[in-house]
């Protein structure tokens, strides 16, 4: 190229700017390796998440369509299985496995631990063994399969997560469920529907939900012991199409033809995709993508106020050299190589370090992962795809952040860039603006404040670097601590004045008068007893409907009753239903609205229909979880359930613990386990771990961030005002006055940043993510919010960890050569 | 008195050693007004680095009033500063973000006069600059920056005085008028005056002119004494 200076000569002259400000590089790199890194080790886990979500399901053969008779319902195998014989579609089904399927309560205390839960038996067919089961296969991660020779032997698989919650293991344990019955634990399975443990209809965890697996006959045998119900019957059937089925028409083939044929028989369809578990996994990774997007966009715009200091501050201190180059007609393009060959090392150092972040961040963040939702198939690699793109953010950040200062730098006359001393124009911009404003104190005070506005385009980068750091903890914290205080809330809300409410299950309808209901009722342990139905429906206006939980009870009862926010006036109990704030909000209806319930139709003692019923809203709750419904006992008519319940809310005697119910109600018939308001907090919290796991990341990321950002500036600003720093040292300023006086300057820097960041930038992110949190977890109403504890961490991070800053580099200060230090000339 | 005794100072420079001052022995009056000759290269700065206290000999020992300043640790080599040195700088090093009477002003606080911003301003009025107290360096000119750098080193009433070329960057008359300004405000102080400027050494009765680290001359100006009137500008 015409008039070029030679390329190995601009790329030793750059390499030199580099290792004079090795420090300051090395921040700024590792600050461009956190970006990048978070960037791509947080979005390497979502092909690994999709890789692993799609194999394990069809490994081990998800279901296409689960039909499941209503609760309570049953069907003799022969019957069904003649139906499905009978469809015109029957070639669509690539294969089928009928199941049994029912609640009990599950005891798998160990000798050091009381594990009283509740849970499911699931009945699976094992002619030729669980371990070839053709539709929700079962992948064994301890002891062993269920042989086919164990027709009716009385052992089981334990869920995998539970298993794995309470370190279970298959070595000669029994299992007791309801009924006093014991399994023997022989195995622990990982099956597709409880990848996630997300019982339908109920509100459980890993925790606190125990899924165990048996031979079909087995569960049959345990039917008949428990309700009495005749050999033979099921109630759900798993079936795996063929490619290219149109599911819809196959489902509305089978109701035609069940309507016709079999009117007895109600059921209900869920397609693969609408299973919850199944749903959510599915749901949550482009979620959680899209929130790793927003927080490494945020991080990655603080790297370029990093950057952006840093080549600023170079560019500006050669001010002198450019004139020079300038003067000797080196074209101004070609001075802008060197500062962008400068820019362009720099970002092959943050690349470098952003890949090895990246690398343990992703490793770590897949092993949280595999925890939470543990999958047979698992792989991690290395997305190049992901690895490009970090590489070329880490290459352009530093490149736009040196455009600036690069551009201004040759725009200069070199008459001004050659200007030394007495005309060199140091300390213009602001400075004397601020002479008009009378600060308290001496000149130490001033002082801080004049060096702050003498580079306002630093102080401002810097400071939005801060108010970045800030608004992501804001965000971050936001998050966890709003969804504690939906749980503190929640808590508060369901308990009311009885904390020690529980609500007792029982494994069917009962007689409200008769045992096993007065058994509970009147159990030497219980105070105070009310009769309850719950039961699942749903809940629909105009085009938004989800499931709730509705739960029936004399809303006049003396222990517990909801709390309304807004209530129809006259208020009628006995008529209408409760919903919550977050039920409300979603279905956009108000009090005195109408909402419509699809629920169960008691036909027979083992048949149950659906129905559609028209309910006034009489009344909101202030609960953020739309799952909880309530209406007066008085409507179980609507249910065909007058004079039934399936649940007892008691208040314990004094002294009565949850554990001690468990216990002690363990062995009574028609017990099913126990409902406590501090089993949901669990499962919320399990909920949202994996958030948490991420957002404690990004909390010490954001603080290390802030941390090199700031001492960066700090160096920065040493490294530009040395001389004057010396001159002060000349007149016997003490190293701690001039390090107090960085410590101010970065204060200020700290409190007007974090403020910025708390009231400007924060609502805005806030909004977004709250939008985002609302689609990934809608069946609560998680906002931000911010508890004493977090806004300290904030202020700790934002303001004095800022602060003390400056002291890093006290050594600077301390090992300055000040003879040379006071001829310094920019 | 400032005593100076076989001073040396030596720098490494790869495999060289370069001898910036190589065994320099002095003794200068309370009062005196020195200058230190010499061309570029010959230790001038060096020396007045080390009477500052803002460096160690390599060997020798410096009193100030009978104290070895060589031996200070740190602190004691900025309380020394703070309480005993007035510097004035060739690029006068003035603080770019603070006025001229906040210029003052600092080193009056730091030295814990008191009536410090009075004293700043009758510092800035001697030296003829009442009128641009609140001007910022950058809105002064050469000149005027210099002598807000004088009355910076005088404000205090430093025993010593450094300064290190304080006309360098200026114009032969108004160097004349700050070499005039800081003779005539000094009091009692000592003054050590660094130039290469044979004809500005002739305002003192005493040159010492340095030449390779060593001292080649030391006694009155070779051309005779003169009044900074008197000088061939």
């Amino acid at each position: 190229m015409k008039n070029m200076v030679n390329l190995k000569l601009l790329l030793q002259w750059s390499f030199r700017d580099l290792k004079q400000r090795k420090i300051q590089v090395i921040a700024i790199a590792i600050i461009i390796g956190l970006g990048t890194g978070i960037y791509t080790g947080l979005s390497s886990t979502t092909p690994w998440r999709e890789h692993a979500f799609e194999q394990s399901n069809e490994l081990l053969n998800m279901f296409d369509l689960k039909m499941t008779l209503l609760p309570g319902s049953w069907v003799q195998q022969t019957e069904i299985s003649t139906a499905i014989q009978n469809l015109s579609h029957k070639d669509s089904i690539s294969t089928l496995e009928y199941r049994v399927s029912f609640p009990t309560t599950v005891n798998a205390s160990a000798p050091n631990q009381t594990i009283l839960v509740n849970g499911r038996i699931i009945g699976v067919d094992i002619t030729e063994g669980s371990k070839n089961l053709s539709v929700n296969g079962i992948d064994i991660t301890d002891g062993r399969h269920i042989k086919s020779t164990e027709t009716i032997a009385n052992v089981c698989l334990v869920e995998h997560n539970f298993a794995s919650y309470h370190n279970l293991k298959p070595s000669n344990q029994l299992i007791t469920i309801a009924g006093g019955i014991e399994l023997a634990y022989i195995g622990t399975a990982l099956t597709p529907e409880y990848f996630m443990v997300i019982e339908e209809n109920m509100v459980f965890g890993q925790s606190s939900f125990a899924a165990l697996f048996v031979p079909l006959e087995t569960a049959q045998v345990i039917l008949n012991q428990v309700i009495g119900l005749p050999p033979g019957y099921v109630n759900e059937v798993l079936f795996l199409l063929k490619p290219e089925v149109d599911i819809e028409e196959f489902i509305i083939e089978i109701e035609d033809y069940f309507r016709i044929n079999y009117p007895a028989i109600n059921f209900e369809f869920i397609e693969k995709d609408e299973y919850p578990a199944y749903k959510m996994q599915k749901e949550d990774i482009p979620s959680d993508q899209n929130m790793y997007y927003i927080f490494s966009f945020l991080i990655l715009i603080i790297a370029a106020f990093g950057a952006y200091n840093l080549i600023s501050r170079v560019v500006n201190s050669q001010r002198r050299q450019i004139g020079v180059n300038m003067a000797l007609g080196v074209p101004p393009r070609q001075i802008a190589y060197r500062y962008l060959l400068f820019s362009l090392e720099i970002a092959l150092g943050g690349v470098v370090f952003g890949y090895i972040f990246a690398i343990v961040l992703g490793n770590w963040l897949g092993e949280v992962i595999l925890e939470l939702t543990p999958y047979p198939v698992w792989e991690k690699w290395l997305i190049t795809e992901l690895f490009f793109q970090g590489t070329l953010l880490g290459i352009v950040i530093p490149f736009i952040a040196s455009i600036v200062p690069i551009w201004r730098a040759i725009r200069m006359q070199p008459i001004h860039a050659i200007q030394t001393g007495a005309k060199l124009g140091t300390g213009k911009s602001f400075a004397p603006f601020l002479t008009w404003i009378h600060l308290p104190g001496s000149i130490f005070i001033q002082f801080p404040f004049r060096n702050l506005s003498r580079n306002l385009r630093r102080t401002v980068s810097t400071l939005g670097g801060i108010a970045l750091a800030t608004c992501v903890l804001v965000a971050v914290l936001g998050f966890v601590d709003g969804a504690s205080l939906l749980l503190d809330n929640e808590h508060e809300i369901i308990t009311g004045k009885s904390e020690g409410r529980i609500d007792v299950m029982l494994n069917n309808l009962y007689n409200a008068s008769l045992p096993p209901v007065t058994n509970i009722t009147q159990h030497s342990d219980v105070k105070l007893a009310v009769q309850m139905i719950q039961i699942p429906v749903t809940i629909s206006h105009e085009n938004d409907s989800f499931d709730i939980n509705l739960r029936c009870f004399n809303l006049s009862n003396q222990i517990w009753t909801p709390e309304t926010v807004s209530r129809l006036q006259p208020f009628n109990m006995s008529y209408g239903i409760i919903i919550s704030q977050e039920a409300a909000r979603d279905l956009k209806v108000d009090v005195g609205d109408q909402v419509i319930l699809e629920h169960p139709f008691r036909e027979s003692e083992l048949q149950y229909s659906k129905e559609n019923t028209t309910f006034q809203v009489i009344g909101i709750q202030n609960s953020k979880v739309r799952f909880w419904a309530f209406c007066d006992i008085s409507n179980n008519h609507i249910f065909n359930f007058t004079g039934l319940i399936n649940s007892v809310m008691i208040l314990p005697k004094a002294g009565v613990t949850e554990t001690s119910i468990q216990k002690n109600f363990f062995t009574l018939p028609g017990y099913n386990g126990v409902q406590s308001i501090i089993a949901l907090r669990k499962v919320y919290e399990e909920l949202i771990e994996i958030f948490k796991s991420i957002f404690n990341v990004l909390q010490y990321v954001v603080m290390i961030l802030a941390l090199l950002l700031v001492y960066n500036t700090t160096l920065v600003n040493i490294d530009e005002r040395t001389r004057e720093l010396a001159t002060m040292a000349a007149f016997g300023t003490p190293i701690r006055t001039t390090t107090w006086i960085l410590m101010l300057e970065s204060m200020i820097i700290g409190i007007l940043g974090t403020l910025s960041g708390f009231l400007f930038l924060a609502p805005l992110v806030l909004d977004v993510l709250e939008a985002r949190v609302d689609e990934a977890m809608n069946e609560v109403w998680i906002t931000a919010f911010l508890y004493p504890e977090s806004i300290t961490v904030i202020i700790l991070i934002g303001v004095v960890l800022v602060t003390l800053t400056p002291l890093l580099s006290i050594h600077k200060l301390m090992k300055m050569d000040l003879p040379s230090a006071l001829r310094v000339v920019e | 008195m400032i005593e100076l005794s076989d001073i040396r100072k030596h720098y490494r420079m790869g495999d060289m050693t370069v001898k910036a001052l190589d065994g320099i022995s002095l003794q200068i009056r309370q009062g005196e007004i020195v200058v230190l000759l010499g061309p570029s290269g010959s230790g001038k700065t060096t020396l007045l680095n080390l009477v500052g206290a803002l460096d160690r000999p390599t060997e020798g020992w410096i009193k100030i009033n009978g104290t070895d300043i060589t031996r200070y640790n740190r602190r004691q080599q900025f309380t020394f500063r703070r309480n005993t040195i007035g510097f004035i700088f060739q690029t006068f090093n003035l603080f770019p973000t603070l006025s001229a009477l906040e210029n003052v002003q600092y080193v009056a606080d730091l030295g814990q006069l008191k009536k410090s911003k009075q004293k700043s301003i009758e510092a800035l009025k001697a030296v003829g600059l009442e009128d641009r107290i609140r001007h910022f360096p950058h809105q002064l000119s050469g000149g005027e920056q210099q002598r807000v750098a004088i009355a910076r080193a005088l404000v205090k009433n430093a025993p010593i005085i450094l300064a290190d070329e304080p006309t360098g960057e200026l114009d032969f008359k108004t160097g004349g008028q700050i070499l005039q300004l800081l003779l005539e405000q000094r009091t009692d102080s000592t003054v050590l005056l660094v130039t290469h400027n044979r004809e500005i050494a002739r305002i003192t009765d005493r040159v010492i002119e340095l030449h390779s680290g060593k001292v080649a001359e030391d006694g009155p100006p070779k051309n005779g004494k003169v009044s900074i009137d008197g000088l061939r500008w």
